[in-house]
């Protein structure tokens, strides 16, 4: 991040390889200088700090007992939770408060991510004055009152391109924004010379690649259809396209139906993500009119 | 390093390093190229349990893409030390899909390059194939095998719309039915009324070779 973020220091906990493709890329591709520290948290380090002891039933009584003696000593302003299981979210207010973080950003793209007590993990920071937010997916993430939050949404978050067309094809792509995962550059990366002329065919090439796992990054968010983080994630990456091309967005196409009287959200569903599959999933029009001040 | 702990950091580190590496470790001490299938098996064996597990679901569905991302460069990479295919003989066509609702392809995948490099031909349908297609693929391709895969819970139940579809098309007698992926076990196989059931990518080109009487 060019001048450090303004001095802003951001310390990352993470797990797997979700997390450590975020990490290698927000790193890669902005936080370089702001980094002051990663840690992989899993539950297997804390069995192996506390052996034979019931940890899973104790750690949300006593969390700030458990928090890794690996941890390193260090302060941050904004502290990232990238993927750590559900049950360690009980960790977060203690860990934040010992590095002085004002801020978290905990996203969730993996109901596992989610964690466990997120209300009560939401109080305890609050009550030690730390603010937090858990974008769901990450890349849904646009703005925030916080500072520190909206510092990291001047370079991550939802995907934002700069594309020129040329011969119905597209010449050149360039990313504005990367989302967190580091998809958009992946994908901006092979979007060059294909063409622009069938939306539909446009429309699936990005949403493949998207999650394409031959790409360097690629979406690692949960794809189930019960809680398809993947595809809304990857509905958010083909609209910010559709928007640098001048191409209608699900917004546009949104507000195009509500004027032919299609105003429900059932409709919407019907025509959008069944009948024309310009999402791929429902949650989209519901984030879209929740956007729009129009309840689902 | 423990052995499972090593076959577990090949197979969940992202950018696909450490697979090659424990691959080309594995040759160099003179295992044979299944063996060392088999020992990545087992681990994804272990990722799917921790997958699955209710108590404690240890590992996510990003930690299933990465490790079966790994699985298929793990066979890329030995597949010049699996049997030659041009030593042997055309075994059979397949047609494989994963079906509707479902967009994992990756167990598939595996187990296309395993057939193939089994002597198979493989038609591969892709992801969230629907019976439709299925149908309209045995009439154009005309397999002996068909093979739906699912990862998802969800998904699964689809198969047997898809067998459903076969028996309305009158095509069921045609071609015999394997199932596989995460989501499917050997009593689902048979109630769904699938003539096998392939445990991973290894049994299932048994199970095929089996059912083209092998």
């Amino acid at each position: 991040m060019p001048g450090a973020a303004g001095g802003m220091k951001v310390f990352m906990l993470y797990r797997g390889p979700f997390g450590e493709q975020m990490v290698n890329n927000l790193v890669l591709r902005g936080l370089g200088g702001s980094t002051v520290g990663t840690f992989q948290l899993t539950p297997e380090l804390l069995e192996e700090e506390h052996p034979g002891e019931e940890l899973w039933s104790r750690i949300w009584e006593e969390p700030s007992r458990y928090v890794p003696r690996s941890l390193p000593r260090v302060r941050c302003d904004l502290l990232l939770v990238l993927g750590i299981h559900s049950r360690l979210g009980d960790l977060i207010p203690p860990i934040a408060e010992r590095m002085g973080a004002k801020s978290v950003l905990y996203p969730i793209d993996d109901r596992q991510h989610a964690p466990e007590g997120r209300k009560s993990v939401e109080e305890e920071l609050e009550r030690r004055g730390i603010h937090v937010e858990f974008p769901e997916p990450f890349c849904a993430l646009e703005d925030s009152e916080d500072p520190l939050i909206r510092e990291f949404c001047r370079y991550f978050g939802k995907p934002r391109f700069r594309v020129v067309r040329e011969g119905g094809k597209i010449r050149a792509v360039e990313v504005l924004r990367d989302t967190p995962c580091g998809s958009a550059h992946a994908v901006a990366h092979k979007m060059v010379g294909f063409s622009c002329e069938d939306l539909k065919s446009l429309k699936e090439r990005l949403f493949q690649e998207h999650h394409n796992e031959e790409n360097e990054n690629y979406c690692l968010a949960e794809m189930d259809p019960l809680a398809p983080y993947m595809q809304e994630a990857g509905d958010i990456l083909v609209d910010a396209f559709f928007e640098a091309c001048g191409f209608p967005t699900t917004r546009d196409l949104i507000l195009q139906e509500r004027e032919r009287g299609r105003v429900g959200f059932e409709a919407l569903k019907r025509k959008l993500v069944e009948e024309e599959k310009r999402c791929e999933t429902e949650r989209t029009i519901r984030r879209i009119l929740r956007e729009l001040g129009l309840e689902a | 390093m423990s052995g499972v702990r090593e076959v577990l950091e090949a197979l969940l580190d992202f950018k696909g390093n450490k697979i090659r590496e424990f691959c080309l470790r594995r040759l160099e001490s003179g295992r044979g190229a299944y063996d060392i299938l088999e020992e990545l098996n087992r681990g994804l064996e272990e990722i799917g349990r921790g997958y699955e597990s209710k108590e404690f679901r240890r590992y996510f569905e990003s930690d299933l893409i990465v490790s079966g991302a790994n699985m298929k460069r793990a066979v890329e990479l030995l597949r010049p030390h699996l049997v030659g295919e041009g030593e042997r003989k055309r075994r059979g066509k397949i047609l494989l899909g994963t079906v509707k609702g479902d967009v994992h392809d990756i167990g598939k995948t595996v187990l296309s390059i395993l057939l193939q490099s089994s002597g198979f031909e493989v038609v591969d349908l892709g992801v969230n194939v629907d019976g439709e297609t299925f149908v309209k693929g045995v009439r154009e391709h005309q397999p002996q095998l068909v093979g739906m895969s699912a990862l998802l819970t969800s998904t699964a139940p689809y198969m047997e719309e898809v067998i459903k579809a076969l028996k309305e098309a009158g095509l069921r007698d045609k071609v015999k039915v394997i199932v596989g992926g995460r989501a499917v076990t050997e009593e689902f196989a048979k109630e769904i009324g699938a003539d096998a059931y392939g445990r991973d990518a290894v049994e299932g080109v048994r199970k095929c070779l089996e059912l083209l009487g092998e």
